[in-house]
């Protein structure tokens, strides 16, 4: 029998569900990654806007304004209730968490709705000139993390209203959320250059 | 938390007791099943770099291929649409499934053990990577039997990549290939940040990290930041090829430029990928060859993290042959020159190591002489060509074909095979053979220089590259000839490093812990590794930490051993912060891997098949994130109040 010195962590949490957690940092590298793939989407399409004679064609006709301004003011609008499910998933509070989710599926689904009149409703499509093909790269990449996004989000309300609501559901909750602002951000980026710059 | 060193009793039969409770806890599981299973970062590590080295000794097959074509004027060995296919399948074969992946392979391997812990941050995540990158490989070389391989270059140019030029499906096998192997590197990149980000044993801090584990950090940025444009091109191409989009399309308003653009923003990121990790296996072969620690670590770690941030800044320098604004061109010839003051700082850092040191002659050693040598002759044609006027004339010449296999060859492959000389014993328990060693270094070295530095002067004559043939009155036949003869020597030596790695798995001397008296920690445990890596997670209190422990350096203690747990620690200053649960193995990145496969082949096929993919990936992710083991895992155990409830 010999001594040796250690040191003791046994005292230590073994779960974590806020920024410390090792998902939550894979995740930030994640959006880090979708992110990087978007700047250069947006890149591509000023870079064709800067070779272009005419941006957009003159036969193209732009997309409305209504929508889109209707869908930024329901982004803006579900910042509360994503705040609200964090919160409560750092207070560990089911029962708020519950309530707020199902607030942000609800609101999260007329977007996809919203979203899918908008896309429908749009006078050019992708092999329309390389203006089509440019915006219509903004629009498909957002269509897909909203509807991805969305998803989650259901999924994450359903399991979390059947209960019993654990450390997992407050983690992921927390890292749904991180997700969803992303979508936000880039939804107004693309608010501002899609359906505004042209115009102005 | 900060906890307080305290002395326990130990014994042979507790630590025994242990061993076996770790290894029920972490070890993988048998048979064919277990291994399409495990998530050990060894043995998917392992495989990475075994399925790299294959595809590196086929791309060397094709390459000899084209040597034997051009060794005279007018040789009938392949024809043109055999040699187009040829050297497309070399250059891809060799970036996309050598030279990246066989740089990630020895990074998943290495990177736990480096920073002792037990596992990478994402076990599942891992595996599905080597998963996707082996199948992209095997789709590519069916395509190219079955007669689809791509004949458009490793960069597959727009327009002659567009469908109007290139009809069949080479092109999309080629730009399916990229998504392929890009998702396995951005998915290693993650783990491997947030493995050195989270999972450093207490007291590891940035100051005191290993620097082949700052190589991987800031390779595995680098990944993150570069490769998205490639797979965001290469969607944009197949698109143009499929849905008719026209982002390439000039005469719908788009720009072939877009495409050089977006592929040498990763492309030439991509040439550090491949040699960031390569100077971190240098500066740890010079370190211990020295028997010292390196001279101007802080500057050595700087230039790292210079090189990296600088390699985003020159990627136009490809494109000076294009439609570049003057003020344009100045930028990226001044950053091109820039970088090589990063490069020039490490190589003087370790050349004063070895100086002030004790150097032992090893073969490891031995390459990383050979690098110094091979990759400085790169490096400075690589500033000639930095300028502008220079490279507009040998632009696309045999002179570019040499500066970039002395950076490729000399900057990645030789650091490699020092490292996997210096790192195969910890790996399999066995020496390799010494002698053998030698004599692939110097067949490699001679072999190497006789096949490439004729071709600066190939180059200089006017020969361009990707010509099938050229005629007798060129007067480029002796030079090709000298460079096809060199061949012989590099595939002797590629012999010799084989015989010498099967032959050391019977024959070769037993390696014991610690072969080199290394200072750093994977050296600490046995060789080959046990499952859970470390017996006793160790602390370190410098950066060479086995040159510096004391009697009463402390081990770790109360993470558990019945469970797949690993110890998390802050960034800044490396103290413990939680204790957390990594996952443990599984079926369902096979067939995730599997399902995400069978939907980047249809979509070449028909644009149905990205919504019919997703649709088949959505069970085996769920079944992945499933909690099966409920009860098992606190994280998904009802929570105490609950419980009372």
């Amino acid at each position: 029998m010999s001594a040796r010195a250690v040191l003791d962590v046994s005292a230590l949490p073994t779960a974590e569900h806020g920024r410390r957690a090792l998902v939550w940092l894979g995740q930030v590298w994640m959006l880090v990654i979708e992110g990087t793939m978007f700047a250069l989407a947006f890149a591509s399409y000023f870079y064709l806007r800067a070779t272009a004679d005419v941006w957009p064609p003159a036969n193209v006709e732009l997309p409305g304004l209504a929508i889109p301004t209707v869908m930024l003011a329901l982004f803006l609008a579900t910042i509360v209730p994503t705040r609200i499910s964090s919160r409560a998933a750092d207070e560990e509070d089911a029962p708020r968490l519950v309530r707020s989710m199902v607030v942000l599926s609800v609101l999260e689904l007329v977007a996809v709705a919203l979203w899918w009149v908008y896309l429908s409703r749009l006078g050019f499509r992708w092999y329309d000139y390389a203006y089509g093909s440019a915006v219509w790269l903004l629009l498909g990449i957002h269509t897909f993390h909203l509807v991805v996004s969305t998803a989650e989000t259901v999924v994450l309300t359903t399991l979390a209203a059947r209960g019993p609501v654990t450390r997992g559901h407050y983690l992921a909750t927390k890292i749904d959320g991180m997700y969803w602002y992303w979508v936000i951000g880039w939804f107004i980026a693309i608010y501002l250059v899609v359906d505004l710059l042209p115009r102005v | 938390m900060t906890a307080v060193p305290t002395a326990v009793p130990t014994s042979h039969e507790e630590e025994l007791d242990r061993a076996r409770r770790l290894e029920a806890a972490w070890g993988s599981p048998h048979g064919l099943v277990g291994a399409l299973r495990t998530v050990d970062h060894k043995a998917i590590g392992r495989r990475y770099v075994l399925t790299a080295l294959t595809f590196f000794a086929i791309g060397g097959v094709l390459a000899t291929l084209m040597r034997l074509q051009l060794r005279q004027p007018g040789a009938h060995v392949l024809s043109a649409e055999q040699y187009n296919q040829i050297f497309t399948m070399h250059g891809s074969t060799m970036m996309f499934l050598f030279a990246v992946p066989v740089m990630e392979g020895m990074m998943i391997y290495l990177v736990p053990l480096l920073v002792g812990t037990r596992n990478v941050a994402f076990p599942r995540l891992n595996a599905f990577g080597y998963f996707i990158y082996v199948l992209g490989g095997i789709f590519f070389y069916v395509a190219f039997l079955l007669h689809a391989g791509p004949d458009v270059g490793w960069f597959a140019y727009t327009p002659l990549s567009l469908s109007r030029f290139s009809p069949g499906k080479g092109p999309d096998v080629w730009a399916q290939l990229i998504t392929f192997t890009e998702l396995s590197a951005l998915v290693v990149a993650v783990e491997i940040v947030v493995t050195i980000a989270r999972q450093r044993t207490v007291g590891m801090t940035p100051q005191r990290m290993p620097i082949f584990v700052w190589a991987s950090l800031v390779t595995a940025v680098m990944i993150i930041f570069a490769m998205p444009a490639i797979m965001l091109s290469s969607s944009m191409l197949i698109m143009d090829r499929l849905v008719n989009t026209h982002f390439f399309d000039v005469a719908q308003g788009g720009s072939a430029l877009l495409w050089q653009h977006l592929f040498w923003f990763f492309g030439h990121p991509e040439v550090y990928i491949i040699f960031i990790p390569a100077m971190g296996m240098v500066s740890e072969i010079v370190e211990t060859f020295s028997g010292r620690p390196i001279v101007g670590r802080p500057a050595v770690i700087a230039s790292l993290a210079a090189t990296g941030t600088l390699g985003f800044g020159l990627w136009v320098h490809h494109m000076f042959a294009t439609t570049v604004p003057p003020v344009g061109g100045s930028f990226f010839t001044a950053t091109s020159i820039l970088i090589s003051i990063p490069t020039g700082v490490q190589i003087f850092c370790w050349i004063a190591t070895l100086w002030t040191g004790r150097p032992r002659v090893t073969v490891p050693l031995l390459f990383v002489a050979a690098f110094i040598v091979v990759f400085v002759i790169g490096g400075l044609s690589g500033v000639m060509i930095a300028s502008v006027p220079l490279d507009l004339q040998l632009h696309d010449t045999f002179f570019i074909v040499a500066h970039f296999h002395y950076v490729l060859i000399g900057g990645g492959v030789l650091p490699l095979f020092g490292g996997l000389y210096y790192w195969i014993p910890k790996a399999t328990g066995r020496l390799l053979s010494e002698r053998a060693g030698r004599w692939h270094f110097w067949l490699w070295l001679i072999g190497f220089n006789v096949v490439f530095f004729p071709m600066h002067f190939l180059g200089l004559a006017g020969m361009p590259r990707r010509v099938y043939t050229y005629q007798p009155d060129t007067g480029w036949g002796p030079l090709n000839l000298l460079a096809s003869s060199g061949v012989l020597l590099v595939i002797a030596g590629a012999v010799v490093f084989v015989v010498a790695l099967l032959r050391s798995r019977t024959h070769g001397a037993a390696a014991g812990d610690d072969p080199w008296r290394a200072p750093s920690l994977e050296w600490g445990t046995s060789s080959p590794p046990p499952s859970y890596n470390y017996l006793d997670l160790p602390t370190v209190r410098s950066a060479v930490p086995r040159w510096t422990a004391h009697a009463d350096q402390p081990v770790i203690a109360g993470v558990r051993d019945d469970v797949r747990e690993v110890l998390v620690t802050r960034f800044a200053d490396a103290q413990p912060d939680h204790r957390a649960r990594l996952a443990g193995p599984s079926i369902w990145p096979f067939v995730l891997a599997i399902t995400t496969t069978v939907g980047f082949i249809w979509s070449i096929f028909d644009p149905w098949g990205v919504p019919i993919g997703l649709i088949l990936c959505a069970p085996p992710l769920i079944a992945w994130f499933w909690p099966w083991t409920r009860e098992r895992d606190p994280r998904r155990a009802p929570l105490a109040s609950e419980a009372a409830a």
